[in-house]
């Protein structure tokens, strides 16, 4: 498995870019407020790697929302929260403090919905770059820590694709990463795929 | 169930599992016709799937046709990712009431699925989330609701805060008020007894002058006027005082018969005025002592042995007072005041006790008085924790029944001990006599002799008038005396002069009383000086401002306006004091120590009048001088003796009597011959204090002071009855002499 040429990884962050942008647009008809949400660094490293702390904390608890994706082309899309940023989203979102009790309910419905509307926009960018149909497990939530989501995947060698995102909603920021994970072969098709793109766009896969 | 006339779709076979799963199922095309309908969506929307298979569904329910919506689904149909339509931020996405009106809340996940011509069909799965929904907005609503009654119960505490800060003020205005109107009593006191005082004391200066006899007639009004102006404000000051709680009962052991004799002294000349026989009736089994402030008492008797005179016109007044069992109180006094007066109609009872209300308004001017004696007097009862009442017929008179309860005395060492009951018709003839007077003083034993003429006093007084009056009555006891205006001069004068007794005013300009005082009593200490007595002069007479007085090292206390009698009886009391624990150097005496001759009933009197003092002191002051016998006789004491002998023997007893009598009689111009009488014979004998008292006597009744000459009466008698055993000790002594000198 080779490296992302620094121009590879610029057009897959652009990529990622325009997927968010969707995303925003989504958010901001939905909430009736002005989101902007951003991608600003892509980082690719296999997962044992990324386990090791140097990108992010592997222990922290995250509020994730999964879409997983298989056939052909396989792996899985997460959109992870710190808790607190979550809770900020969800007051935002809704308009209101939830209270303790409806707290559980209320964010796995709220999380859920921005997670795919997120998680849509980026995979949608990314299938269009495949030029491949991607077929999807209907989205989960899950409240766990940033080692076990990656943990969860059977195949402990694939390269990890980690874009980390901020959202401003109403002026506030709250943070989040946006997790995709490509099994190796699917990995090689993203590369191919890049290649071919970049090829078509008169680029340098090495510039 | 479906319509036979709409054209199925080829897939639709493979959804038909989804036909009864508890989930709404819809299935588009991307021409957002339905393709499937499941029976649940049926039940849900009154929809049935015939009707609507086939149709555009954004003609059935508008709302998937909203952007928010139909943009996401858009992607769907090009086979992008689920989506998720979360019911709480989006409710429903097909309307579906419940019976209650309320729309079924709905999770919707849209999901695409690949048809075989590579287009897509929009799956839209819908779980009905109300009940969880309700449950959380139940329980949202029960927080809410929690919330609120939290938040009202903290604006509660709060407002309940702010009600107790206010109660808080409002107990601190109170406070001041209460405060205030101490303040306000203690001054309406002060400004009006001042004027009363200088009013009386004019009076009394003018009448002691005046000659003409339709002058001291209106004198003598204008003087009753006057005193009962004074009685009426203390009535009024003492009864707020007590409705204002600010009364304070002074408890302590007293003599119950000494009070009883002493209301039966007071009144009997008001009595014999008005040819009525006032009767002093003590029940057996009495107490001998009891613990009592005798000021109200005493308050309360006076005020009904007033009325009883006032309105009886003939007949008789009892009084008297009974150890009785009350049902309430337990062991008790009664006390009862009867007359054979007009008596008071059964209609006017009830407002007998009211303040500034008598029996029947007439009788105010007739009778004068503004009524609030009885008032007065039922609140003072009622403080002391007993009963005033009232019993009475019209014509026949009146009687008035007092009932308070019986404390016994609080000194544990007394041996008039509550269970030592006296039976007052047979006099314990080991007991002296109580002893008669008309003065309020407060021992009940007469004032031991004095020699006046030697008394120095200093008078601190700022009022010109009031420093007359004082000057009066000064003169009039014969005491010899410094005036000064104000604290500072007082304080000068005692630093270089002696002085016996010192009266000072409180209020005076430039330095009080209080702090001139205080500046003495520290002169005393840095010179080694013995403590001279202070008496405050002041119309402050709230117990509170006495107590003040004497921790500020002043030691008795006089309320203005100041009566001659008071005002003599308080410095004889302090000066009695300050002799027995200062005086170190007693004069050559006679008869003084020696307990030989004690045999005869006077010598008892005598002795024991002065009992208190023998503790604590050498003994009286000499009755005879023998300084002046040695002098006068020239060493022929044998003279001395034979002529005292038939003195005792002959004149004594007669004078004794006749004094007695006049103590009864009030006859000013007989008492002032025999005082005359007894001084010369007196002075003659070398008996000092004795010649001195009936000198003071002879002044007193000729100034017509009926008080103040009862009271020199009293003491006269006392002074006279030591005599006998001071010269039988004189004569022991003698005899002794005489042997040793013989045997020698």
């Amino acid at each position: 498995m080779d490296a992302l040429t620094p121009n590879q990884l610029d057009v897959l962050q652009e990529l990622i870019n325009i997927g968010v942008g969707h995303a925003a647009n989504t958010l901001n008809q939905m909430s009736g407020q002005h989101v902007s949400l951003h991608a600003p660094e892509v980082t690719v490293v296999p997962i044992e790697k990324m386990l090791s702390g140097e990108f992010i904390d592997a222990d922290q608890q995250v509020m994730a929302i999964k879409l997983s994706f298989s056939g052909n082309f396989s792996g899985m899309a997460s959109l992870m929260f710190p808790p607190e940023s979550a809770n900020k989203l969800i007051t935002i979102i809704l308009g209101e403090e939830p209270v303790a009790e409806d707290m559980d309910m209320m964010r796995m419905g709220v999380l859920q919905e921005v997670g795919n509307i997120v998680l849509n926009g980026v995979m949608g960018s990314i299938g269009n770059l495949l030029m491949e149909h991607i077929d999807y497990l209907p989205p989960d939530y899950y409240e766990t820590s940033f080692a076990d989501l990656l943990t969860s995947e059977d195949q402990k060698e694939n390269m990890l694709l980690l874009a980390k995102t901020n959202f401003f909603l109403e002026e506030r920021l709250i943070q989040g990463d946006i997790l995709v994970i490509f099994r190796l072969q699917t990995f090689d098709s993203l590369l191919t795929a890049l290649g071919r793109m970049m090829a078509e766009q008169g680029m340098s896969p090495n510039g | 169930m479906m319509s036979s006339s709409v054209a199925i779709p080829p897939e639709i076979g493979q959804f038909r599992i989804l036909e009864h799963i508890p989930l709404g199922v819809v299935v588009l095309d991307a021409g957002y016709h339905v393709v499937f309908w499941n029976k649940c969506l049926e039940y849900w929307t009154g929809q049935d799937a015939a009707g609507i298979t086939g149709q555009d569904i954004r003609k059935h329910f508008p709302l998937v046709a909203e952007k928010r919506f139909a943009a996401r689904i858009a992607s769907v149909f090009c086979g992008g990712p689920p989506i998720i339509f979360s019911s709480h931020i989006h409710k429903y996405l097909i309307p579906a009431t419940l019976p209650n009106g309320s729309y079924r809340l709905q999770h919707v996940t849209v999901s695409p699925m690949r048809r075989l011509d590579g287009s897509f069909l929009a799956m839209i799965m819908l779980q009905d989330v109300t009940e969880v929904n309700t449950r959380l907005t139940q329980r949202k609503q029960a927080e809410d609701k929690l919330r609120t009654v939290l938040s009202q119960l903290e604006a509660t505490n709060a407002q309940l805060e702010q009600s107790n800060a206010r109660a808080m003020r409002m107990a601190r205005k109170a406070q001041e008020a209460n405060a205030a109107k101490s303040i306000f009593l203690a001054n309406m006191s002060h400004e009006i007894r001042t004027p009363m005082g200088g009013i009386l004391g004019a009076l009394d200066m003018l009448a002691s002058k005046e000659q003409d006899a339709d002058k001291l007639t209106l004198l003598r009004m204008t003087t009753d006027s006057a005193k009962s102006l004074l009685q009426i404000i203390n009535d009024i000051l003492d009864l707020s005082k007590v409705e204002a709680g600010k009364m304070a009962l002074h408890p302590e052991d007293i003599s119950l018969e000494t009070i009883m004799r002493r209301c039966q002294d007071l009144y009997s000349i008001p009595a014999r005025n008005k040819n009525l026989d006032l009767r002093l009736e003590m029940g057996p089994d009495l107490p001998r002592t009891l613990h009592i402030d005798p000021t109200r008492l005493e308050q309360i008797l006076r005020n009904l042995l007033d009325n009883a005179i006032k309105f009886t016109h003939q007949g008789w007044v009892r009084f008297g007072v009974q150890y009785a069992r009350d049902a309430n109180l337990g062991q008790a006094l009664h006390f009862a005041v009867q007359d054979s007066g007009i008596g008071i109609t059964a209609s006017s009872l009830d407002q007998l006790f009211r303040p500034f209300s008598q029996a029947d308004s007439s009788y105010a001017k007739q009778y004068g008085g503004t009524g609030l004696g009885l008032a007065l007097s039922r609140r003072l009862a009622e403080l002391m924790g007993g009963t005033l009442a009232v019993e009475s017929t019209s014509g026949l008179g009146s009687t008035f029944s007092l009932v308070l309860p019986l404390s016994p005395p609080v000194s544990a060492d007394s041996d008039r001990s509550p269970g030592h009951l006296v039976q007052p018709s047979e006099p314990d003839q080991s007991q002296p006599e109580p002893i008669k007077t008309a003065l309020p003083l407060p021992s009940h034993q007469p004032p031991p002799i004095l020699k006046q003429r030697t008394i120095r006093v200093l008078v601190a007084e700022d009022v010109e008038l009031n420093q007359q009056y004082l000057t009066f009555l000064l003169e009039r006891q014969g005491y010899h005396f410094d005036l000064v205006s104000n604290g500072l001069a007082a304080v000068q004068a005692f630093a270089s002069s002696t002085y016996d007794i010192i009266l000072m005013d409180i209020q005076m300009p430039d330095m009080d009383g209080l702090e001139a005082t205080e500046r003495i009593r520290a002169l005393e200490r840095e010179r080694n000086l013995p403590r001279t007595p202070i008496i405050a002069l002041t119309a402050y007479a709230m117990p509170e401002e006495q107590a003040n007085f004497l921790a500020r090292g002043m030691d008795g206390f006089l309320p203005k306006p100041i009566q001659g009698d008071n005002l003599h009886a308080e410095m004889q009391r302090l000066l009695t004091t300050s002799h027995q624990t200062v005086s170190s150097a007693p004069e050559i005496t006679l008869g003084n120590g020696s307990k030989s001759a004690s045999g005869t009933a006077t010598g008892t009197a005598s002795e024991s009048t002065s009992e208190s003092n023998m503790k604590t002191d050498p003994g009286p002051s000499p009755v005879f001088n023998l300084r002046d016998i040695q002098s006068r006789f020239m060493g022929n004491d044998t003279l001395w003796r034979r002529m005292v002998a038939r003195f005792l023997q002959q004149e004594l007893p007669e004078y004794r009597e006749r004094l007695n009598q006049l103590i009864h009689e009030a006859d000013l111009q007989e008492t002032a011959r025999l005082a005359h009488k007894i001084k010369g014979a007196l002075g003659t004998l070398c008996a000092e204090p004795s010649h001195e008292t009936a000198a003071a006597l002879e002044i007193t009744a000729k100034n017509a002071d009926i008080s103040a000459t009862t009271n020199g009466m009293y003491t006269l008698l006392a002074e006279l009855d030591r005599m006998p055993s001071a010269f039988a000790a004189n004569q022991a002594d003698r005899d002794e002499d005489h042997e040793r000198a013989t045997s020698e």
